[in-house]
């Protein structure tokens, strides 16, 4: 395609490019953590003391090294910083990275001295690892068809940029009682499990239509997963940073810090109940100063300005030379069928790239295959790749007839994997293979369930579905709120693993998955998996997925397929 | 122990002993826990200068019938992990209109030294061993920041703000 000009040829598309302030600033970043760095390896820092601070930029000590964690905010990444991703995979890790569901990026075998160069690397490519751990608040997330969604009343990314900098070494909640994350969507249409987070933000229409933020806070997962409360259906646009500062505050304050257990800002508002949480909220939010939080159009346009945007041809021909090329073509055909989204431009689709092939590690990618995808997103999508929480990757605008070649090129490099949403689409945690925390193996699982349903006939047949696997309870793959969520137990140093069904993740019909039973052994597992499934298919009526079944039937017959005696 | 003003060591008037709640007095001056204020200002002699040390727990807004009356509040940090006494500033600053000194006492590293300074401290004490340096250094560590403050800074494009 010959013709990706973005408006602004230089700025990379769908995200905030940086002027010389924001690289400036970074660069003071850096040289901090280089110092802090130097600090510890001298003796000046005791761990204890470094260890917050090497959380809030991104650096764990795992099972078997360092692990760095990179923020991509809002999901969206240019070829150039995937590029440079790649740099970083090659150079300083072991040739791959693994992507999380909090649209981040994990490399597990780094080494501490060498932490601050990959830093400035990572700089020389707008990008960071402030903030992807530690007590404060992490990388923002959003939905992954955020401005091409033709439910999108509000563009979330510029919102989600005006967290990100917002939350950034913010002075009063660099050190909150418990980690803290937001995830915005600017579509009435839940895709980004707002309920969950310790803030969910959604948009919609007011009375006078008006697009409005609504906002859910105190959600959450991990040991006590608790569905968020709506804190306030209206809050304007401009008004919007005030708010979640005024939550932030009180959070900051009342949060409790003596229970690591209780320190989430779900447990603090279920203790003080939502309408006593959203009085002191109020509270805060009218002794502030609001003129300096305010968006005024100017500092939105500002902001606005830095984001580069593709430029949208009408090709009317397009829809119709698609239409060819699926007529032509069965497995292209299906890819279509299953990873594609409607774009609100006619002519155009976005198109997910599934980083879940067979017998491989969800959301793992190799440096080459991110070179590879670097160079379709250019020739493709405007240099513009999106990272999904569910480990996938999204094309954003993909004209409709170029995408026989764009598969073409996926297919060349193994990520035409047509199951986007199918059962093999599967959401995992590093678990016991590079987690610290972990109790149990959850990538071995995803591998083994994944192998079962190889067959795509099969997997279509079975239909909308989703899987996630936890090494343990901090849910990091959403177990409690996928269809049927598998969690690493352990017994006695041994691995097992619990089942959770019928959980499911949006806003409409959240809810959090009940347990099933006794946890089992990982062969055992597999083989329940397998029981729903078959189950499930029998008993199904008409048109109905996985999960109407469950809620029309309840847990008690799956359970007995579970558990009835071999 | 050293007291710190905008990254100098500057003699302290209040000539604190230790960081606790204690009662310390020198001359004209009372430095007095959260606890005991209401009682000591009912019988206290208008002319001294009073400070009030306050726990990290303790609501900041509870010191608002006595706002006027102190020069002095003391916030301590626990740990420098314990992140309330950045609110606890800030609210005494922006609720209560509090421009007497705040003090930042406990265990804080120079890392949060302008976290300290935009929340509205004026005064941090650091140990007889710190590297004061490094604590120079930590005030001017970062130039640009992105969020508004509770003390004056300008104004620059988009969210971001001069320090
Ligand atoms: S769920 Fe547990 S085991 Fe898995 S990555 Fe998260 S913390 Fe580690």
């Amino acid at each position: 395609m010959d013709n990706q000009t973005a408006t602004q040829p230089n700025l990379a598309v769908g995200r905030y490019n940086y002027d010389e302030i924001d690289h400036g600033f970074l660069q003071e970043r850096i040289n901090q953590f280089r110092s802090q760095v130097e600090r510890r390896l001298k003796g000046e820092l005791s761990e204890e003391e470094f260890k917050p601070l090497r959380l809030m930029n991104g650096v764990y000590l795992q099972l078997h090294s360092y692990m760095l964690r990179v923020a991509i905010p809002y999901g969206i990444l240019s070829s150039k910083m995937l590029r440079g991703l790649a740099y970083i995979a090659r150079y300083y890790d072991r040739g791959y990275g693994h992507f999380t569901t909090r649209q981040n990026i994990q490399f597990h075998w780094t080494k501490l001295e060498e932490v601050p160069d990959i830093l400035t690397h990572l700089a020389s490519v707008e990008m960071h690892a402030i903030q992807t751990s530690g007590n404060c608040i992490r990388n923002v997330t959003s939905d992954e068809f955020a401005g091409l969604a033709q439910d999108e009343l509000i563009d979330p990314r510029i919102y989600a940029e005006i967290l990100r900098q917002w939350s950034t070494l913010h002075p009063e909640f660099a050190f909150l009682p418990r980690k803290f994350k937001i995830a915005i969507s600017g579509s009435p249409n839940d895709r980004i499990a707002a309920c969950f987070y310790d803030i969910g933000i959604l948009a919609r229409l007011d009375s006078q239509k008006k697009p409005v933020f609504e906002i859910w806070v105190g959600g959450g997962l991990g040991r006590i997963p608790v569905k968020g409360k709506l804190i306030r259906d209206d809050v304007a646009p401009e008004s919007f940073l005030a708010y979640v500062e005024a939550i932030l505050r009180v959070y900051n304050m009342y949060g409790a810090r003596n229970n690591l257990y209780k320190s989430r800002i779900k447990i603090l508002v279920q203790n003080m109940g939502i309408d006593a949480f959203r009085e002191a909220v109020e509270k805060e939010y009218q002794v502030m100063d609001q003129e300096k939080f305010k968006l005024s159009p100017e500092i939105m346009e500002q902001i606005n300005q830095r984001f580069g945007r593709p430029v949208l041809q009408d090709f009317p021909e397009a829809t119709k030379i698609l239409d060819q090329h699926r007529n032509e073509n069965p497995e292209f055909n299906r890819w279509i069928k299953n990873n594609s989204h409607p774009h609100f431009h006619n002519d155009y689709f976005a198109v997910v790239i599934a980083l879940k092939n067979i017998g491989e590690t969800p959301g793992d990618i190799t440096a080459d295959q991110m070179d590879a995808v670097a160079n379709l997103a250019d020739q493709y999508s405007w240099g513009e790749i999106r990272v999904t929480h569910l480990q996938n990757i999204v094309f954003g605008h993909v004209r409709k007839d170029q995408l026989y070649k764009l598969w073409k090129e996926l297919v060349k490099n193994d990520l035409a994997s047509a199951n986007q949403g199918l059962i093999t689409d599967i959401i995992c945690c590093p678990g016991m293979d590079y987690c610290a925390l972990a109790n149990a193996r959850s990538i071995s699982i995803a591998r083994e369930i994944a192998k079962c349903f190889a067959d795509i006939e099969l997997q279509e047949k079975i239909g909308s579905i989703k899987i996630g696997i936890d090494g343990c309870i901090n849910s990091c793959a959403h177990h409690h709120i996928t269809n049927i969520g598998i969690l690493g137990v352990d017994k006695k140093g041994e691995e097992f693993y619990q089942i959770k069904i019928g959980g499911s993740s949006y806003k409409d019909d959240a809810e959090i998955g009940s347990i099933l039973g006794a946890a089992l052994t990982a062969e055992q597992v597999i083989e329940a998996v397998k029981k729903m499934i078959d189950f499930y298919l029998d008993k199904r009526e008409e048109k109905e997925t996985f999960i109407d079944t469950y809620r029309r039937l309840g847990a008690a017959p799956f359970k007995e397929i579970v558990y009835a005696a071999a | 122990m050293p007291l710190l003003k905008e990254g100098q060591i500057i003699t302290d008037p209040w000539n604190l002993v230790g960081t606790g709640n204690q009662q310390t007095i020198s001359e004209r001056r009372v430095v007095i826990s959260f606890e005991e204020l209401a009682n000591f200002l009912e019988n206290a002699d208008p002319s001294i200068d009073i400070g009030v040390s306050l726990k990290s727990e303790t609501d900041a807004e509870l010191l608002k019938p006595y706002i006027t009356k102190l020069k002095l509040v003391v916030l301590n940090f626990p740990v420098f992990r314990d992140g309330r006494p950045f609110s606890q500033a800030r609210k005494l600053r922006e609720m209560l209109k509090f421009n007497g000194e705040i003090r930042a006492t406990g265990n804080v590293l120079p890392d949060q030294y302008q976290f300290l300074h935009r929340t509205g401290f004026s005064t941090v004490e650091v140990a007889e061993t710190a590297d004061i340096a490094l604590w120079h250094k930590a005030f001017h560590q970062f130039t640009e920041s992105y969020q508004p403050s509770i003390v004056s800074e300008v104004r620059g494009k988009g969210l971001r703000w001069q320090i």
